[in-house]
């Protein structure tokens, strides 16, 4: 019965009070900077937690001031560490663990779960969001924005609330339950999926491009890519489908 | 000096397995391999999960005390995992103890170290202290080249620079 009663010393921050970190925590990178990075945000996200734990204002100065130590990761992912960080600060405040541990924890997950964020989120979640926003709009029109947004958002915001909520049910758990959300193994999906957008929306475009007066432009532009590709190899793919969206580019802008 | 068999880059980074890491060092090498020479990882089990979770499939990955590196890594040892590996540690004082327990370090990169007190800002996202500065120095005597970069897209900072730049 021992346990329960040291569970039940631990004090537990609101649930306002957790809606609020997690609301700050939307302006992490607000006053980035290269010396702590965001650490002015981080701590700023944490304080009402702070304020709830910590009556004496000694203590939680002390506990501010830890927050503001060296802090950077995605500003996605931050979140299971801010849910983790309060969930741990609970325990100093309750003298269950080393008022280190916390900094550890941030310090130690912050890296890691920037490159998953990093991988995730920047170079697969956004730009399949924005390719498929691009495909759509020759039928919506300006309303693809709103198609870019809402995907993304789809996606980003339940994410967040998520890492956000695992981290301070989970604490150090958070590895664990991030590890099994596949994120890692994700990306190269999302990515395949954002190469076969951006193929599409090429290909509609160069038909675009030929049509209704210059239907030789296509068949220009795509032999080009064949025979520089052919005769040049060391050219790389990249740089030939460069060159050949450029020429169509030049032609239908009527340059030549 | 050659490089040691299987070792790509050799590079001081406080974040360690970080997005500019993967995302962007490990396909301008070629790297299939990431070997963390670090004692504090090392004895860490959170932070050995957490790096592997943001390993990309296929990408070999080993977390080795500093000690335990060099004895991989000096001629003669058993090399890293992949044939074509990025080493990363944590301070410029690990690469100065490899370096001293006879691992080939013919490059260094620099890629993040972050401030604290006694440190001075040289790169965006590299600030020395004068006792790194002068390791780093006594490790180009011996014929490494040293540089600060944080990604491969942009110029590398020579040590003749971050010298100037560490007395302005």
């Amino acid at each position: 019965m021992e346990a329960t009663a040291a569970a039940r010393a631990v004090r537990r921050v609101s649930t306002g009070t957790l809606a609020r970190a997690f609301f700050r925590s939307l302006f992490l990178q607000a006053a980035w900077n290269p010396r702590g990075m965001q650490n002015v945000g981080f701590a700023d996200a944490i304080a009402p937690a702070l304020e709830e734990l910590y009556p004496d204002p000694a203590e939680r100065a002390k506990a501010a001031a830890r927050h503001l130590e060296f802090f950077n990761c995605h500003p996605y992912l931050a979140a299971a560490i801010l849910g983790g960080a309060i969930r741990l600060e609970e325990r100093v405040a309750a003298g269950e663990a080393p008022p280190e541990s916390v900094s550890r924890f941030k310090t130690t997950l912050g890296p890691p779960f920037a490159a998953l964020g990093d991988g995730f989120f920047w170079l697969a979640l956004r730009p399949v969001a924005a390719l498929a926003a691009a495909v759509t709009e020759p039928f919506l029109g300006l309303g693809c924005v709103l198609v870019f947004l809402g995907l993304y958002n789809a996606v980003h915001l339940p994410v967040r609330v998520w890492l956000f909520a695992t981290g301070y049910s989970r604490g150090e758990g958070v590895v664990d339950a991030v590890a099994r959300a596949h994120f890692a193994s994700g990306t190269p999906l999302l990515k395949a999926c954002g190469a076969l957008l951006a193929g599409a929306l090429v290909a509609r475009s160069l038909l675009e491009a030929g049509l209704p007066h210059r239907p030789f432009h296509v068949l220009l532009v795509a032999s080009t890519i064949v025979v520089a590709y052919a005769f040049l190899p060391g050219l790389g793919v990249t740089r030939v489908t460069y060159i050949a969206a450029l020429l169509g580019l030049a032609l239908g802008a009527r340059f030549f | 000096m050659k490089e040691s068999a299987g070792v790509a880059l050799v590079r001081v980074d406080n974040r360690l397995v970080h997005g500019q890491v993967l995302e962007a060092w490990l396909p301008a090498l070629g790297a299939h391999g990431i070997l963390v020479a670090d004692d504090e990882a090392a004895g860490n089990v959170l932070a050995r999960s957490a790096m592997a979770l943001a390993i990309p499939p296929k990408v070999s990955f080993q977390v080795v005390r500093v000690d335990a590196a060099a004895e991989l890594l000096k001629p003669g040892g058993k090399g890293p995992q992949a044939a074509r590996t990025l080493l990363l540690l944590r301070d410029v004082r690990d690469a100065v103890a490899l370096h001293e327990q006879g691992v080939p370090m013919p490059k260094l990169n620099l890629g993040n170290i972050h401030f604290r007190a006694g440190r001075k800002q040289v790169a965006p996202s590299v600030f020395l202290g004068g006792d790194e500065l002068a390791a780093l120095e006594r490790l180009a005597s011996e014929g490494t080249e040293v540089e600060v970069r944080a990604v491969p897209g942009e110029p590398a900072l020579p040590l003749a620079e971050i010298k100037q730049r560490f007395r302005v």
